[in-house]
C-alpha cells in the first residue's frame, strides 16, 4: 500500500531525472565534440590556399608554339609564290614554329624605287610588320645572296634559293637550335643557361692600383651616360639595369707578368698569360665591394695599368700576343668583363726617366667601344655567324640590330616560360610530399598569378605578338620565383607527426572515453522512455 | 549579530592589520599574481597620475573604474589604504555570515514542504534549527581566520575586492534582489572573466518561481549582458580608449605572463610547443568556464547555491592566475553543506594535501629562486599536488551531496531482500 | 625646449661652409695618441671621407666613398647614421672622455628625414638599414627590430642638414645589442671600406691580433649628409674611427711603449689618396720622452683648459722604412704629477638585490664640477625586464651634507610590452654641484617561454647601457670634435659656449630563472592528467544515477571480483531476454530484488 505510493513518486522522479541526465551528457558531447573538435582542427591545421595543382602539372603537356609572320617580296610574282610554297612546305610539320609566309604582290611603285630603303618603306606601307616579324625583299643588283639590314628586313638577290632563306630564318631570325636547347632543359639534357633576371646592377669599376704614380683623369659619369646608358635603355624590354660606377684604388692584378723586350718606345711590354685570367678575376672580385641590394651584378672593370708595368698585353696559350692595340680586354660570361687600359708610351716614358707621378687621360672612345661590345656579349644579344653569301649591314648606331634583339626577346620569353613552369611544378611536387609546408595567401596568390600569366604568355606567343608574350612570361617568372623562395613556406616544418599523439593523448583520451561511453547510456535511456510512453498508452 | 561575533570580526581585523606589517607577504607568488598584486596597482596609479596611459604597457590589469577610484583614495587617504583593504575583507566576512543565515532559514522552510518525502531516521541529514546558529558562525570563522584569506588580505591583493564582489552577489542572490546581484556579478566578470559562470545559479534562483522559465532566463541573460556593456562603456568613457579590454580580459584569456602561481597554467604554457599553444589555451579556458557549466546546473538545479559553490571552486582551481585568496573564499562556503559532511570520504586526504603542499611551496620556491639548488620542476610538483587536492575536495562534495539527497529519500540504510545494500553510481 | 633652438642655430652654421663649391672629394687619416693619467695609452684613429656629391643621381658614381654607403643613401631616407662595435669598458675617471663614445656591444643610431615620411615606414626602413649594415660589417645587427629599438626624444640631436626650407619630418631610432662580441670578422670588412688597402696607410697599424688584445677597443662608423638646398648640392661625410686603450705594463718594459709595441709593426707610409695623414701626440703628460721628436708642436686652448700636441706629418716623411715613435720614461724622473684631474661628470650602474625574483637597477651620476649641470638620462630597458616607475627615486648625495630626494624636471616614459616593445625612460633633471645623483627603480625577473631562452640560458640576458647627455661649461678632458667640423684637428682651439657631452654606463647582465628544458612532454602529460582527473568524476555525477547493489553480493578478494565479473558477463548474455523485460523496473527499490535476481540466477 505505502510501497505503491512510494513507487509511483519514485518513478516519475526517476523519469524527470533521466531527462536531465540525457541533457547533461548531451551538453558534455556538445562542448567536447561539436565545439572542441572543430576548434582543434582550426587551431592546429597547416594553412594552405587551394592551388590549381593538376593544371600546373599538366602545363608541360602543351608544348610551346611560336608563330611569326615572314613576308616575302619579289618583282617576279611566280618566283615569290614558289618561294613561299617551298618555305611553307619546309615548316609544314614543325611542332615548334608556326611561321606564316605571306607574299607581297609586286606593285608598280616598287619598280620605280631607286634605293632598297625606299623599297622597304613602300613595302612596309603595304604589309604591316610588327615586333618579331620579318621581311625578305628582292634587290636585283646585290652582290651577296642575302643582306640583313639592322631593321626587321633582309635583301635577297634574284637567284637566292629558298633553302638559303630557310637557313637564314632558322639560324638567325628564329635561332631554332638555341630555342631547342632551352626547351630541352626540362629533360636535363641541354646545357644549363639561366633565365635573364628582371633587374641587374651594371657596376663599372675603374681600378687604379697605383694612385701615387698614376694620376688618372676620366669623367666616368659622362662617358657612361653617353655610351652605356643609351644602349641599356634600348634593351630594357626584358630587364632594367641600374648603372653604377666606382673607383677602386690599390687593387693590383695578382698574376705574374713576364717582361718581354720589344722595339717600342719603352723597349718592353708585359705579358699576361691567358690562364692567369681566372685568378685575376677571383682576386679582383672579392675586393670590388658588394652591393646592398639583392640584384645580380654585371661587372665591367677598367684596369689602369701603372706605368712601372705598362703596357700589359694578354698572351694566349701558344704564347702569342692575343691583341695588338693599346687596349686589351677579356670577359667571363655572367660575371663580367675586364678592360686593360694601357697608358700611352710617352707618358710612361716620362715616368721612367723622372720618377714623377704622371697624368693619364683615359681614352673614353676606345674603352667605351670595347665595353659596349663586352656588354652585348654578356647580355648575349648579338649573334655571330658565317654563312657564305650572307652578310649583315654594319652597325652605325649604339642600339643592337632590331632582328637580333627581337630574337633575344623571343629566346628569353621561351626561357622564362620553361623556367617558371618547372619551378611551379617542382613546388607542387614538394607540397604533395611534405604536408607541413604552409602556403599563405600571399604565396598562393603569386602561384595562381604565375600560372595565369604562363598561359597568357604561351597563348600570345602562339598568336605571334612577341612583346606581350615576353611581358607575361617575365611576370610569371618573377611570381614563381617569389613563391618558391618565400620564407613562410618553412614556418612550421619542425614538428614530427608521431609526437603529436604524445601531446594529445594525456588530456583527450581520458575525456573522450566517458563521453563516448555515454552514447550507449543515451541509447538505453531513449528506448526506456519510449517503452514508458508505450505503457502509458496501453 | 551579537557581541561575540563583533568580537570575532574585530579580532580578524586586528590580525589582518597586524599581518600587513610583513611586506614579504605581498611579494609571495602564491598570494599575489600579475592581476591582483598591489605593486601593479600602485604602478597603475602612478602612471595614471603622470598622464601616461596605464594600459600602454602590460603591467596594469585593473579596470579603469577601480583604478580611478583607487587614485582618488590614494590621493585623499594614502596612509589608510591598508586599512581599507581590511575593512572590505571584514565586510566580505559579514556578508557571508548574513548570506549563510538567510540560506539556512530558507532551507528550513523548504524542508517543511518536503519532509513528507524524507525517509525515516534521516534527521541527521536534515537541516536542524541549531544550524541557524552554527552554520553562519562556521562560515564567518572559516573566512575570518582562514590563514589563506589572512595572507591574501595582508598582501593587499585585489582579490579582496573580487571576494567582496562575489560575496555581494551571493548575498543578493539569497536575498533575491535581482538587479544589484546582476550588477555586482557583471562588474566582477569584467574584472576577472571567470565569474561569468555564476550567471547559471542566478538564473536558476530567479526563474524558480516564474511560470515561463525560458523567457525569464533569457531576460535575465539580456539584463546581465546589458550590465556588462554598460560597465564597459563607462570604463571607455573614463579613459576613452579600448586598451583596457585587452589589458584585463585579453591578458587573462591569452595568459601572457608566465609568472608561477598555484595554478596549472604557468609551467604548462612555459613548456608548450608554439604549434599547440592556441589549442591548449582555448581548451584550458573552456575547461575553466563552459565545460562543466551546463551539466552541473542541470544536475544541481534544485541547489543553486551548491552549484555556485562548486563553480566558484572550479574556477579558482582552473583559472589562469589563481591565488590563495580565491581558494580561501570557496573554503569559507563549505560549512553551508554541513549536512553533507557525513558522506565526504576524503576529508583527511584533502586536508593533508593542503597542509603539505602549502608548506612545501615557500620552501621549494626559496630553494629554486634564491639558493638555486632546486629547479622549476619541484615547485611545479607542489602546485600540481595542490590543484589535485582541491579537485578531490570538489568532487567529494559533489558525491556527498548526491548520496545525501538519495539517503534523505530512502533512509540511511537500504535493504535488498533483507540484506543491506550499498549505493553506487551507474 | 632649449635643445631645439641649439639645433636650429648649428644647422645654419653647418650649411655656410658649402657655398657653391664644385664637386670634390677628399680623404683624411688621423691618429691621436694620449697616455692617460692611469698609465694607460689611448690611441684613436679617424679616417674621414668628405664628398660633395651635389645631386642625388650622382650617388651612383662613387670615388673615395665606398659604394654600399652611397647606395644606402639612395635606398633609404637615412640622413645620419652612427654605428659602434665596442669591447670592454671606458673608465671615465681615469681615461677622461673619449673622442667618440659608444656603448659596450653593438650600438646603432640613425636619423631619417624626408617629405611625408611616416613613423611606420621609418620603422620598416630602420630594420632594413640595420640588416644591410649587418651584411656590410658582418655584425649581427639584423637582430635589431621594434622589440629593442626606441625613439629618443631628448637624448640625441641631429648633426645633419636637409637644407630644405619647409621643415621635413625627422625621426630618430636607437638600439643596442649589448650581447654582441666584436672580433676579427668585424675589423676586416671595416677596413675594406677605406679607399686605400690596409697594407699602406694608417690602417696598416690595425692588426686584429693586437687590436683585440687591448683593454678597450671600439670600431665606429659615422655617416651624415649636409645639404644646402633640398637633395641638391649635398655633402656626404663618412667617418670611420677606431678607439683603443692599451695597458703598457702588459706590453712589458717598465711603461715605455712605441708604435711597434702597440700595433705590432711600425707605420708603413700613408695612403696615397689622403689629403692629410697626421699623427697627433698629447704632450700634457711630461713624464715621457719622444723619439723621434714631433715635427712641430701646437697648443690648443679650449674651454679654459690648455693642452699641447706634437704633430707628425707622415706625408712629409721620405724613405720607405717603417716609421716608429717611442715613448720613453724620462731619465730625470720628475714625479709624474697628475696633470689631468678627473673629468667633471661620470656615471656607474649596477643591479641590487639577490635571488631571481625582484631586483633594482641603480645608476649613479657624479658631478665633480662646481656648477649644477643639466642632465638628460636615457634608459632602454629590454621587454623582459618589467620595471616599476612608481619606485623611481632620484636621490642627491652631496659630497658633504645629507642626501635628499629630487623630482625630474621632465619625464618621458613609454612602458614596454612583453615580446613587443622595450621600456623607454628619459629623465631631464639638474645635478647639483659637487654631488652624486642616484637613480633607482625596481624590476621583476620574469619567466620566458622555453624556446625564448638563448642557447646558454644560464649565461644571462644583457641590458644595454644607459646614456647620459649634458652641456659642459668647460672643456677639460673634452676632446670630441665640434658638430660643425669633421676632422680631429678641428677640435683644437674650438672654444664654444658649451660642450655637448654624451657618456654611457656599464651594460648589465641579468640571469633570469630558467625552466627545465628537458621537461616539455612530462609537463604536458602531468598537467593534462590533473585536468582530466576532475573531468571523470564530475561527468559521472552529472550523467549517472544512483542504484543500489547488494553489499555481500560479491566476494571481497580481487581474484574473486575478477571471477565474478567474468561470470556475471556470461550470465548477462545468457539471461538477456529476461533483462530486457525487466529493464524499466530496474529503478524501483521495491523491485530491486528483481534486479539482483537477474544478476544472480
Amino acid at each position: 500500500m505505502e510501497k505503491s505510493k512510494g513507487k509511483a513518486s519514485n518513478e516519475d522522479i526517476a523519469d524527470g531525472e533521466d531527462k536531465y541526465r540525457l541533457f547533461a551528457s548531451m551538453a558534455f558531447m556538445i562542448v567536447v565534440i561539436i565545439v572542441g573538435v572543430p576548434m582543434w582542427w582550426k587551431t592546429t591545421e597547416v594553412y594552405r590556399v587551394s592551388l590549381p595543382s593538376v593544371d600546373i602539372m599538366s602545363l608541360s603537356d602543351a608544348p610551346v608554339e611560336v608563330s611569326t609572320k615572314i613576308a616575302i617580296f619579289t618583282f617576279d610574282k611566280t618566283r615569290g609564290a614558289l618561294l613561299v610554297k617551298e618555305l611553307k612546305e619546309a615548316y609544314s610539320n614543325n611542332d615548334l614554329w608556326r611561321p606564316q609566309f605571306v607574299q607581297i604582290s609586286p606593285l608598280e611603285k616598287a619598280l620605280k624605287t631607286k634605293t632598297p630603303a625606299g623599297l622597304e618603306s613602300i613595302l612596309l606601307k603595304q604589309e604591316e610588320i610588327k615586333a618579331g616579324d620579318f621581311i625578305f625583299f628582292e634587290w636585283p643588283k646585290l652582290q651577296e645572296e642575302i643582306l640583313l639590314t639592322t631593321d626587321r628586313s633582309a635583301l635577297i638577290r634574284s637567284d637566292t634559293s629558298s633553302s638559303r632563306i630557310k637557313q637564314v630564318i632558322n639560324l638567325l631570325i628564329l635561332q631554332t637550335h638555341r630555342i631547342q636547347q632551352i626547351l630541352n632543359e626540362n629533360h636535363r639534357q641541354a646545357v644549363k643557361t639561366e633565365a635573364p633576371q628582371t633587374e641587374y646592377d651594371v657596376v663599372i669599376s675603374i681600378l687604379n692600383p697605383r694612385p701615387d704614380i698614376m694620376d688618372a683623369k676620366w669623367n666616368v659619369r659622362m662617358a657612361v651616360e653617353t655610351y652605356i646608358a643609351p644602349f641599356l635603355k634600348e634593351v630594357s624590354q626584358i630587364s632594367n639595369y641600374t648603372l653604377t660606377t666606382q673607383w677602386k684604388y690599390e687593387l693590383p692584378f695578382e698574376a705574374d707578368l713576364k717582361q718581354i723586350r720589344d722595339n717600342s718606345k719603352l723597349g718592353r711590354h708585359y705579358a699576361l698569360g691567358e690562364n692567369d685570367l681566372p685568378h685575376i678575376i677571383t682576386s679582383i672580385e672579392k675586393n670590388l665591394g658588394v652591393g646592398i641590394t639583392a640584384k645580380p651584378a654585371i661587372n665591367l672593370v677598367v684596369y689602369i695599368t701603372p706605368c712601372d708595368i705598362a703596357p700589359v698585353h694578354i698572351y694566349n696559350r701558344q704564347n702569342k700576343q692575343a691583341t695588338r692595340q693599346s687596349v686589351d680586354s677579356f670577359i667571363s660570361p655572367k660575371w663580367g668583363g675586364i678592360i686593360i687600359a694601357n697608358p700611352p708610351a710617352e707618358a710612361c716614358y716620362s715616368y721612367n726617366t723622372a720618377q714623377q707621378p704622371v697624368q693619364f687621360y683615359v681614352n673614353t672612345n676606345d674603352v667605351m667601344q670595347i665595353m659596349l661590345y663586352q656588354l652585348q656579349k654578356l647580355l648575349d644579344i648579338n649573334v655571330e655567324f658565317n654563312i657564305d653569301g650572307v652578310k649583315t649591314v654594319a652597325l652605325e648606331q649604339i642600339a643592337p640590330r632590331r632582328w637580333e634583339y627581337e630574337a633575344y626577346i623571343r629566346r628569353s620569353a621561351v626561357m622564362h616560360i620553361t623556367t617558371a613552369s618547372n619551378t611551379l611544378q617542382s613546388l607542387i611536387k614538394l607540397l604533395d610530399n611534405i604536408s607541413y609546408i604552409v602556403i599563405n595567401d600571399d604565396v598562393g596568390d603569386s602561384i595562381n598569378d604565375a600560372y595565369k600569366k604562363l598561359l597568357l604568355a604561351k597563348q600570345s606567343l602562339a598568336e605571334g605578338n612577341l612583346l606581350a608574350a615576353s611581358d607575361y612570361a617575365r611576370t610569371a617568372f618573377v611570381a614563381s620565383e617569389h613563391a618558391f623562395f618565400d620564407a613562410s613556406l618553412l614556418a612550421q616544418l619542425y614538428f614530427p607527426d608521431e609526437q603529436k599523439y604524445a601531446i594529445y593523448i594525456p588530456l583527450f583520451l581520458p575525456i573522450m572515453v566517458p563521453v563516448i561511453t555515454s552514447f550507449t547510456m543515451i541509447r538505453k535511456l531513449l528506448t526506456k522512455l519510449r517503452n514508458a510512453k508505450k505503457e502509458k498508452i496501453a | 549579530m551579537d557581541k561575540s561575533l563583533l568580537l570575532l570580526v574585530a579580532l580578524g581585523g586586528v590580525t589582518r592589520y597586524y599581518l600587513q606589517n610583513f611586506h614579504w607577504i605581498g611579494e609571495r607568488v602564491e598570494v599575489s599574481t600579475p592581476i591582483n598584486s598591489f605593486k601593479r596597482v600602485q604602478e597603475g596609479v602612478y602612471l595614471y597620475e603622470n598622464g601616461i596611459d596605464p594600459y600602454l604597457g602590460d603591467v596594469v590589469h585593473e579596470l579603469p573604474v577601480i583604478l580611478v577610484l583607487l587614485v582618488r583614495i590614494f590621493n585623499s587617504i594614502s596612509n589608510f589604504v591598508p586599512l581599507l583593504y581590511v575593512l572590505i575583507d571584514l565586510m566580505t566576512a559579514t556578508l557571508l555570515y548574513k548570506m549563510a543565515q538567510q540560506f539556512v532559514r530558507s532551507k528550513l522552510t523548504e524542508q517543511k514542504f518536503e519532509s513528507s518525502e524524507y525517509a525515516v531516521g534521516t534527521e541527521e541529514l536534515q537541516v536542524q534549527a541549531t544550524d541557524m546558529n552554527v552554520v553562519p558562525r562556521c562560515v564567518i570563522l572559516a573566512y575570518l581566520f582562514n590563514p589563506l584569506s589572512l595572507l591574501s588580505c595582508a598582501g593587499l591583493t585585489s582579490t579582496v575586492f573580487s571576494n567582496f564582489l562575489i560575496a555581494l552577489t551571493l548575498y543578493f542572490l539569497v536575498k533575491r534582489h535581482l538587479l544589484p546581484c546582476i550588477v555586482c556579478l557583471a562588474l566582477e566578470t569584467m574584472r576577472n572573466l571567470y565569474p561569468i559562470v555564476l550567471i547559471a545559479p542566478v538564473i536558476l534562483v530567479f526563474t524558480q518561481r516564474s511560470k515561463n522559465t525560458f523567457t525569464s532566463s533569457i531576460s535575465i541573460l539580456a539584463l546581465f549582458a546589458s550590465a556588462c556593456f554598460a560597465i564597459t562603456g563607462f570604463n571607455y568613457a573614463l579613459i576613452n580608449s579600448w586598451s583596457f579590454l585587452d589589458a584585463t580580459l585579453g591578458f587573462i584569456f591569452f595568459y601572457r605572463d608566465l609568472q608561477p602561481n598555484i595554478g596549472l597554467f604557468w609551467y604548462f604554457f612555459t613548456e608548450m610547443f608554439e604549434h599547440f599553444r592556441t589549442m591548449f589555451l582555448i581548451t584550458f579556458q573552456m575547461n575553466a568556464t563552459v565545460l562543466y557549466l551546463v551539466p552541473l546546473s542541470l544536475k544541481l538545479r534544485k541547489e543553486p547555491l551548491l552549484l555556485a559553490t562548486v563553480l566558484i571552486a572550479l574556477m579558482s582551481i582552473f583559472r589562469s592566475y589563481p591565488s590563495v585568496g580565491d581558494v580561501s573564499f570557496y573554503l569559507a562556503l563549505l560549512p553551508l553543506w554541513r549536512r553533507c559532511w557525513k558522506f565526504m570520504a576524503h576529508n583527511f586526504v584533502v586536508f593533508c594535501f593542503f597542509v603539505v603542499t602549502l608548506s612545501m611551496m615557500p620552501a621549494l620556491w626559496q630553494l629554486w629562486i634564491y639558493s638555486g639548488s632546486a629547479n622549476a620542476n619541484f615547485y611545479f610538483g607542489t602546485t600540481l599536488a595542490f590543484s589535485t587536492g582541491q579537485i578531490f575536495l570538489v568532487t567529494d562534495l559533489l558525491f556527498a551531496h548526491v548520496k545525501r539527497d538519495f539517503c534523505l529519500r530512502n533512509g540511511l540504510k537500504v535493504y535488498v531482500d533483507g540484506k543491506e545494500a550499498k549505493i553506487i553510481l551507474e | 625646449m632649449e635643445l631645439k633652438i641649439k639645433i636650429i642655430c648649428f644647422i645654419a652654421l653647418l650649411v655656410s661652409p658649402i657655398g657653391a663649391v664644385k664637386e670634390f672629394s677628399e680623404f683624411h687619416e688621423e691618429l691621436y695618441i694620449r697616455p692617460t693619467s692611469s698609465g694607460h695609452v689611448n690611441t684613436f684613429f679617424q679616417f674621414t671621407t668628405r664628398w660633395h656629391y651635389g645631386d642625388r643621381e650622382n650617388l651612383h658614381n662613387t670615388q673615395l666613398i665606398p659604394r654600399p654607403i652611397a647606395e644606402t643613401l639612395l635606398l633609404y631616407d637615412v640622413k645620419e647614421l652612427h654605428i659602434g662595435l665596442t669591447q670592454g669598458l671606458w673608465r671615465y675617471e681615469t681615461f677622461g672622455y673619449p673622442v667618440v663614445d659608444s656603448a659596450p656591444g653593438a650600438e646603432v643610431r640613425a636619423w631619417f628625414a624626408a617629405e611625408n615620411l611616416t613613423s611606420a615606414d621609418v620603422d620598416d626602413q630602420w630594420t632594413k638599414l640595420a640588416s644591410t649594415f649587418s651584411g656590410i660589417l658582418c655584425a649581427s645587427l639584423n637582430f635589431i627590430d621594434k622589440t629593442n629599438s626606441v625613439e629618443p626624444k631628448y637624448s640625441f640631436r641631429p648633426t645633419f642638414a636637409t637644407g630644405s626650407k619647409v621643415n621635413v619630418p625627422q625621426f630618430v631610432r636607437y638600439a643596442t645589442l649589448p650581447r654582441e662580441i666584436v672580433c676579427t670578422e668585424n675589423l676586416t670588412p671595416w677596413k675594406k671600406l677605406l679607399p686605400c688597402n690596409s697594407k699602406q696607410s694608417f690602417a696598416s697599424l690595425l692588426n686584429s691580433g693586437y687590436v683585440h688584445n687591448t683593454n678597450y677597443h671600439s670600431l665606429g662608423m659615422k655617416m651624415r649628409t649636409i645639404c644646402e638646398s633640398h637633395n641638391t648640392n649635398c655633402i656626404l661625410e663618412f667617418t670611420e674611427t677606431a678607439n683603443m686603450v692599451y695597458d703598457p705594463k702588459l706590453l712589458g718594459a717598465n711603461g715605455d711603449f712605441s708604435l711597434r709595441r702597440l700595433f705590432g709593426q711600425g707605420l708603413n707610409g700613408h695612403c696615397a689618396l689622403a689629403k692629410s695623414s697626421k699623427i697627433y701626440v698629447n704632450l700634457d703628460d711630461q713624464s715621457y720622452d719622444l723619439t723621434p721628436l714631433p715635427m712641430y708642436n701646437t697648443t690648443s686652448k679650449r674651454g679654459g683648459s690648455t693642452s699641447t700636441f706634437g704633430v707628425y706629418d707622415i706625408q712629409r716623411l721620405d724613405g720607405d722604412k717603417l716609421f716608429n715613435i717611442a715613448w720613453i720614461k724620462s731619465k730625470n724622473n720628475k714625479p709624474s704629477i697628475l696633470l689631468t684631474p678627473p673629468p667633471p661628470l661620470y656615471a656607474h650602474r649596477y643591479i641590487l638585490g639577490h635571488g631571481q625574483e625582484r631586483g633594482q637597477i641603480v645608476t649613479q651620476i657624479t658631478n665633480k664640477h662646481y656648477h649644477a649641470l643639466p642632465i638628460v638620462f636615457q634608459e632602454n630597458i629590454p621587454w623582459f625586464v618589467p620595471s616599476y616607475m612608481h619606485t623611481l627615486k632620484l636621490i642627491v648625495q652631496p659630497s658633504n651634507g645629507v642626501e635628499y630626494q629630487i623630482q625630474p624636471r621632465v619625464m618621458h616614459y613609454i612602458p614596454g610590452v612583453q615580446r613587443v616593445r622595450p621600456y623607454h625612460l628619459e629623465l631631464l633633471f639638474e645635478i647639483p654641484a659637487m654631488s652624486t645623483v642616484q637613480i633607482s627603480f625596481d624590476f621583476d625577473y620574469i619567466f620566458l617561454k622555453w624556446l625564448e631562452y638563448p642557447p646558454d640560458a644560464n649565461h644571462g640576458h644583457y641590458l644595454g647601457s644607459a646614456i647620459i647627455t649634458t652641456q659642459l661649461p668647460i672643456g677639460r678632458n673634452y676632446t670630441a670634435i665640434p658638430i660643425d667640423k669633421h676632422l680631429f684637428v678641428d677640435s683644437f682651439n674650438a672654444t664654444r659656449s658649451s660642450y655637448f657631452l654624451e657618456i654611457r654606463t656599464e651594460s648589465l647582465i641579468l640571469s633570469l630563472p630558467t625552466p627545465d628544458f628537458s621537461m616539455p612532454y612530462n609537463v604536458i602529460c602531468l598537467a593534462c592528467t590533473v585536468v582530466a582527473l576532475a573531468f571523470g568524476p564530475i561527468h559521472s555525477v552529472a550523467t549517472k544515477r544512483i542504484v543500489i547493489e547488494q553489499k555481500d553480493g560479491q566476494p571481497q578478494s580481487l581474484k574473486g571480483k575478477v571471477l565474478q565479473k567474468l561470470f556475471r558477463r556470461k550470465q548477462n548474455n545468457a539471461g538477456n531476454s529476461t533483462k530486457e523485460v525487466e529493464q524499466h523496473e530496474k529503478l524501483l527499490f521495491g523491485q530491486a530484488a528483481a534486479d539482483i535476481s537477474i544478476r544472480k540466477n
